[in-house]
């Protein structure tokens, strides 16, 4: 199980404004979990692999991103969403390895891949007596 | 296991998501008709749609034109795995506007790129509007 930290607590309200006209959005997110280790799958649409940016600290994994596609923002007659800013971070837990913590962003969609550290799979005996 | 550390925030954030999805998924059928969100433009000459569909590629969507109405349909398909957290769209969606004015069928562009669809849909001539010379007598 993923925890959210501190950092999502002031971006939860789905909607942030901050300066100007932009808003933060908390992204939606798939997290699988396998042998092998977790991957997350972000949705930061409008996004790309100049705009996000995915850092690691003290077992925080922390995401943002930026939309940077081209907007058409004037003479809207019906606006459902907003090319936005995207954060969000996740605790992980000890088992993952920070160093192979690797990510990559297709069609707006950023997955970051949280590898499980190779000792964490071994079954250590404990000697009952 | 990782570490879940629970706060409010967390709460109405989780509320928020599961609120989203019955909304954009219904209840029963399976197909949703009010995904993806769109943001629409009219000027004098042209509509022009966007909507907010990650992960998709111009392969998983349809474009549709029918006199004034666009429908927009298509599948967002996962990756068979052991989910911890599924708060993304999934499955079919199929949304459909009708607009006010002709449009010229044989001029819609529609591109997709980094998850957001462009639809641009020119209006046409006689749909525009025209400034009327006023003959003085």
């Amino acid at each position: 199980m993923f925890g959210l930290t501190k950092k999502q607590e002031e971006t939860a309200q789905v909607e942030k404004t901050s300066a100007g006209a932009d808003v933060t959005y908390v992204p939606a997110v798939d997290i699988t979990e396998g042998e092998a280790g977790y991957t997350i799958f972000a949705d930061v649409p409008g996004a790309n692999k100049d705009s996000v940016s995915v850092t690691y600290d003290d077992g925080v994994v922390t995401l943002k991103a930026q939309s940077v596609a081209e907007a058409v923002s004037s003479d809207l007659i019906r606006r459902e969403f907003r090319f936005a800013n995207y954060e969000r971070a996740f605790r992980v837990s000890d088992d993952v390895d920070a160093d192979k913590i690797s990510a990559e962003i297709a069609n707006g969609v950023l997955q970051i891949t949280l590898p499980r550290k190779a000792s964490a799979k071994k079954t250590i005996p404990v000697a009952v007596k | 296991m990782l570490v879940r550390s629970n706060t409010l925030w967390n709460d109405l954030a989780e509320v928020q998501n599961e609120f989203d999805r019955l909304f954009r998924w219904g209840f029963s059928d399976g197909v949703s008709s009010h995904y993806p969100p769109v943001n629409i433009a009219e000027n004098d000459d042209a509509y022009t749609v966007q909507a907010r569909v990650p992960g998709l590629t111009k392969d998983d969507i349809t474009i549709e034109l029918e006199g004034r109405q666009l429908k927009i349909s298509g599948e967002h398909k996962r990756v068979e795995a052991e989910y911890a957290r599924e708060e993304r769209a999934n499955g079919r969606f199929e949304r459909a506007f009708t607009f006010r004015h002709d449009l010229q069928t044989d001029k819609i562009e529609a591109t997709v790129k980094d998850g957001i669809l462009t639809v641009k849909l020119p209006k046409a001539e006689e749909a525009k509007p025209r400034k009327i010379e006023i003959v003085a007598k």
